[in-house]
């Protein structure tokens, strides 16, 4: 990526915001133009009072000087007010559209990038782009549109005056301020790539600790706390160099700045001094100048500031946008027959998640409507992925997937995914009252609806005797649900969800055999002329089946009823005798 | 803020030497507009060129040395604060390591992670503030007085008049300011546990089609903090425009005053009226520093009270320090209750057994009947309500925990793995363990096939939470952690429940070889993991309701002949 594209692009990003942008500078000339003011009325002022003591110090100076001290205060008031109108619209209308604004754009942004960009990225990392990288993103960016707006007017308005007071002093300020300017972004080149460097390794330090919290109870049963505490002193080790260097080379900027500054100061005094000994040039030219000179400072020291936020800026942009310009999914429009019969054809599918170990190859089968299909097979056989590509979370690669007759691929996924309700191995609870998770996949229940759901899948108990029954308060850490408990909850919230399909993917592996059995009615009852894909180790679940899909590596190896592929003595049967093998 | 002090006071002589390398710079600073003034009184009025040649050469000096400082001091405070936020940022990781899980639970993971990162950050923006200008304000503010008083008194206290006024000015805009930081934090902790949560669950979340409800939650936690943000980021703006004004208008007056001075004969010069307004810049920009600081403590503050609450949890003290303990592997639980912390119900009740030295026990039972809370208590990571827990015949508080786990291998429920490489996962079992041995666990946890199927064996990349490996293979690199780590006791919690019968079954027969005589407790629902354990332990709500081997239980306990018959639909007798 060119350096500059980023910025560009975030000028891009502002269009929305141009009007409020043009006013916010608009505010700003004004400003400046008070502060330049200032100092010019500031210098007549003593001026006046310099030959007035000069002079010896005969009548009232206080006359004088009065209305030009009211115009000097009206003035100060003038810049003040204008810096506070600015900073009240760009907070408002800026920071608001670069933080939120853009948080809020990654947010929808993940609504349309594929299941494989989530699963393939850590959840931290996508936290710290979102919330660190964007903070430092919109924190700045107001800023530093005022810095150049201001620096840069300011720098011309001053030179203007200056080249008006005497154009010999000020050719001193002409060819120095681009000196300082060139030696600033040079540095602030290199500080760019510290602060890449430096984001980096934050993103996967908090990947890191992510992770371990999320696995805090395997790290303590292996008194790995002092292991991970090292690997995390590691990264953070290198975090602290690179903010360390970052930080330093930027911190060189101002000081260089400084440096050119005085260097100006000094030379304006010398020439000034010689001008005003050799040439008589009035006192008067000179200290204006020398004014001047000062008052450039603090500009210039603004710009150079700027130069150093905006590497920071430009590489938490560059990791925002990483995200912004993902590929999104194709989205075709196109609604299924609302009458769903339930037919399920896969033919000739292939697939894999990683192009080279295809994982599917040329998979046919055929499921009639409201029938039950038994998926099994030994682990990493593909049971999972079959799911993942009746659903949709991933593209086949070839052959078709159809749903009664109609290619999946041809139709809007969420219609195909609203065809079918499903219940994983690992249950995914959000934080909120036991009702919400169960009312889920149908927003609109009602209470009623909900308690009915929870009796049938044997939840109402259990959550009765929690302490604020359905609006009892749960999420991905609650502790007073066992493994079985959350995984009832899930099928209570399929149940209530009443999709023409089903997907129970390990759905009761959690859940006690006892209460299986319980469950088994209302299972048996959803799954009732419903088209079921069924993936279970348990044999009660399996036997029952119409089809049963033996797979392994990929493809299907046998497929028919339970007792059709006991006759076989095949795969099939070696895997359901081995259950009672020593 | 107390709590996260103390991590600075490594670094106090660092931070004086940058404290002192940046007041020096300061103090350069200062001296710049006396020179200037004398340039300006004695040199140009007085046209003497050779002064002004001597002044330049000391002010040019003079910026050196202030430059030289100023860059000693930055990269010593840069240092302070990164070396300050590394320190912190260990520490908070170890801390809730430490955590007992009751703490763990109650701040929840997202939370943590913010505190652990992005609140450090916050707070290290006002150490920064503190080692750049804790001596510059200081000095700056005290130099400009003591400068213009030498010059003129009066004057003098003309600027001094303001100081409080801006100081009463930037207290009362502030004073809200924790709230709002507050809120705005905690919305910030919103945002990310929704974000969590919907990454987390990206396939429930598609199946029921609701991202937008998801998307839209988020954007709502994301619109409330920018309005808590935005209100604190306005009241701070406020702040330099209204203080620079104050300090204008004192300028306005000092000419005034200057003025009156001047016309009543008191010795005021013109080169002193402008050197003192020079001073007031320079006051100025002390008094606006010093408000910035004033104006970040609160963000700090609550950043730093959000890192406290980590800091100050007490995690649970081992309640030996560290001793080498082997274990024979004798269990015994002594009317062990437990109660999680505000549920109604306890989650064990009364629980009373005994597994021998080198025995293979099971522990079946329904959902919630209290499996994993009994193996959380063996871990240590609950203390039982009531009773206790022996090893060895010893009551387990007075055992070291970390000896006690060091004697445990264990598969917990979802495998927990980390992203890295297979080998790494299987090593933390034994972090000296060499690849021969490696190998061996994997092969025990019939994971060799599908690992040396990977071109690159055990060094394949393990991604976070192991997304690119199938549930059984996660829990086989588990099962090998566990294997490889020599044990005296091996506990599987619902270990198998991934793996299909048959890999199960040859994961039986290998283990029967490779710990045979040690303690092994095999916690699940299925029979046939059951069924060829010396002793089946079945619970029930919390209880133990029987325990007995299979025959016996087959023979007498209700609950267990129900399991058998849910598992195998009735045919098992004749086996």
């Amino acid at each position: 990526m060119k350096r500059d594209d980023v910025l560009i692009r975030l000028v891009v990003m502002a269009k929305p915001i141009v009007p409020w942008l043009l006013l916010g500078a608009a505010l700003d000339v004004l400003a400046v133009i008070a502060a330049v003011l200032a100092p010019e009325l500031l210098g007549d002022l003593t001026q006046v009072l310099y030959d007035y003591w000069e002079g010896g110090a005969v009548g009232s100076v206080l006359d004088t000087i009065a209305g030009s001290l009211v115009l000097l205060a009206l003035v100060y008031g003038a810049g003040s007010l204008f810096s506070y109108l600015n900073m009240l619209l760009m907070n408002r209308t800026v920071t608001r559209f670069f933080t939120s604004g853009i948080r809020i754009r990654i947010s929808e942004k993940i609504r349309f990038l594929p299941v494989s960009y989530v699963d393939q990225t850590p959840v931290g990392d996508v936290l710290q782009r979102m919330n660190d990288d964007v903070s430092v993103l919109g924190g700045s960016i107001h800023d530093i549109f005022n810095m150049l707006v201001k620096g840069f007017f300011q720098i011309v308005l001053i030179g203007v005056a200056m080249f008006r007071e005497d154009p010999r002093l000020a050719v001193i300020l002409v060819l120095l301020t681009p000196a300082s300017v060139w030696l600033s972004t040079k540095i602030a080149r290199r500080s760019e790539r510290g602060y890449d460097q430096m984001f980096h390794t934050a993103g996967k330090l908090t990947e890191l600790v992510e992770e371990s919290f999320t696995n805090i109870a395997a790290t303590k049963a292996y008194n790995l706390e002092e292991h991970m505490a090292e690997k995390h002193a590691q990264l953070n080790k290198e975090l602290t160099e690179h903010t360390i260097k970052a930080r330093f080379i930027d911190s060189v900027i101002q000081p260089v700045i400084r440096l050119s500054n005085s260097m100006a100061y000094i030379l304006i005094n010398l020439a000034g001094g010689y001008l005003a000994v050799a040439h008589g040039v009035s006192v008067g030219t000179v200290v204006t100048i020398i004014l001047f000179s000062r008052q450039l400072a603090a500009p210039l020291e603004q710009l150079s500031f700027c130069f150093s936020r905006v590497n920071r800026v430009r590489s938490a942009a560059r990791r925002v946008f990483h995200i912004l310009d993902m590929e999104e999914e194709v989205r075709p429009k196109e609604k299924l027959d609302p009458q769903t019969r339930g037919e399920v054809v896969f033919s000739h599918v292939d697939f894999s998640y990683d192009p080279g170990h295809p994982l599917i190859r040329d998979l046919s089968f055929r499921v009639e409507p409201g029938r039950k299909v038994a998926i099994v097979g030994p682990t990493g056989a593909g049971k999972t992925t079959i799911v993942n590509l009746l659903m949709r979370f991933y593209d086949i690669q070839g052959g078709t997937i159809t749903l009664d007759g109609q290619d999946t691929a041809a139709y809007s996924r969420e219609d195909v995914r609203g065809r079918f309700a499903m219940v994983l191995q690992d249950t995914w609870l959000f934080r909120g009252t036991i009702g919400e998770n169960v009312a889920y996949g149908k927003p609109d229940a009602t209470r009623q609806q909900i308690e009915d759901a929870c009796r049938r899948a044997y939840c109402d108990r259990f959550i009765r005797a929690m302490p604020d029954g359905y609006d009892t308060l749960i999420g991905e850490d609650t502790t007073n649900l066992s493994g079985g408990q959350k995984q009832l909850l899930t099928i209570a919230r399929a149940l209530l969800a009443d999709k023409p399909l089903l997907i129970l993917d390990e759905a009761t592996s959690n859940v006690d055999t006892r209460t299986e059995i319980l469950i088994q009615n209302a299972m048996d009852k959803l799954m009732e002329g419903r088209t079921c894909f069924v993936i279970a180790h348990r044999l009660s679940t399996i036997v029952n089946a119409d089809l049963i899909l033996v797979l392994d590596q990929g493809s299907i190896v046998e497929q028919g009823t339970h007792r059709q592929l006991l006759d076989r003595k095949g795969f099939y049967h070696q895997l359901y005798t081995s259950q009672y093998a020593v | 803020m107390k709590r996260t002090i103390p991590y600075l006071k490594p670094y106090r002589w660092a931070m004086a030497a940058a404290m002192t390398a940046l007041g020096v710079s300061t103090v350069c600073d200062l001296l710049l507009p006396t020179i200037m003034s004398q340039i300006l009184n004695n040199g140009i009025y007085e046209k003497d060129f050779a002064y002004i040649a001597r002044c330049c050469g000391r002010m040019f000096l003079v910026c050196l040395t202030g430059i030289a400082a100023q860059l000693i001091g930055a990269w010593w405070s840069n240092k302070v604060v990164a070396c300050f936020c590394r320190d912190l940022r260990g520490e908070l990781f170890r801390r809730v390591n430490a955590m007992s899980f009751e703490e763990f639970g109650e701040l929840g993971t997202a939370a943590l992670v913010t505190r652990a990162t992005h609140d450090v950050e916050t707070v290290s923006w006002v150490v920064s503030d503190l080692a750049g200008s804790a001596i510059a304000i200081p000095v700056l503010f005290l130099g400009g007085v003591v400068l213009a008083m030498g010059k003129d008194v009066l004057l003098s206290l003309l600027m001094l008049a303001f100081v409080p006024l801006i100081l009463a000015v930037v207290l009362y805009a502030g004073r809200n300011m924790d709230e709002v930081w507050k809120k705005s934090d905690g919305y910030m902790d919103k945002q990310s546990g929704i974000m969590r949560e919907r990454l987390r669950g990206i396939r429930p979340i598609r199946a029921f089609d609701a991202e937008k409800k998801e998307h839209e939650r988020v954007a709502q936690a994301t619109h409330v903090m920018a309005k808590h943000i935005i209100q604190a980021n306005v009241t701070m703006g406020m702040i330099a425009p209204l203080a620079t004004f104050l300090l204008d208008l004192a300028v306005v007056l000092i000419v005034y005053a200057g003025g009156w001075r001047l016309e009543s004969g008191s010795g005021l010069t013109g080169g002193d009226i402008f050197a003192i307004v020079q001073y007031v810049s320079l006051v100025a920009s002390g008094v606006i520093m010093g408000a910035f600081s004033i104006i970040m403590i609160p963000h700090a503050k609550v950043a730093a009270e959000r890192i406290g609450q980590i800091l100050e949890a007490r995690g649970i003290a081992d309640p030996v320090a560290r001793q080498a303990l082997t274990l024979e592997g004798d269990i015994r639980f002594d009317h062990v209750s437990f109660r999680y912390e505000g549920a109604e119900e306890p989650a064990l009740r009364d629980i009373t057994l005994h597994i021998p030295k080198g025995r293979k026990a099971a522990i079946i039972g329904g959902t919630g009947a209290g499996k994993s809370t009994l193996v959380s208590i063996l871990l240590g990571f609950r203390t039982p309500t009531e009773g206790q827990v022996l090893l060895d015949g010893v009551p387990i508080g007075r055992l070291s925990r970390r000896g006690v786990r060091e004697n445990i291998g264990c598969v917990l429920q979802n495998a927990a793995i980390f992203s890295g490489t297979i080998r790494e996962n299987v090593a933390m079992g034994d972090l000296s363990a060499g690849d021969e041995a490696i190998w061996q666990a994997l092969e025990t946890a019939q994971a060799r096939d599908f690992v040396s199927a990977f071109p690159e064996g055990i060094d394949h990349p393990v991604k976070q939470s192991g997304k690119n490996l199938s549930g059984g293979q996660r829990q086989r690199i588990g099962i090998a952690r566990a294997l490889l780590k020599k044990a005296a006791i091996y506990i599987f919690d619902d270990s198998f429940s991934a793996l299909d019968l048959l890999t199960e079954a040859k994961l039986r027969k290998a283990l029967a070889g490779s710990i045979a005589g040690k303690t092994q407790i095999v916690i699940g629902q299925r029979v046939a993991s059951a069924m060829h354990c010396d002793c089946i332990f079945v619970m029930d709500q919390g209880r133990l309701v029987d325990q007995g081997t299979h025959q016996e239980l087959l023979g007498r306990c209700r609950v267990y002949q129900e399991i058998c018959a849910s598992q195998t639909g009735g045919g098992y007798e004749t086996r």
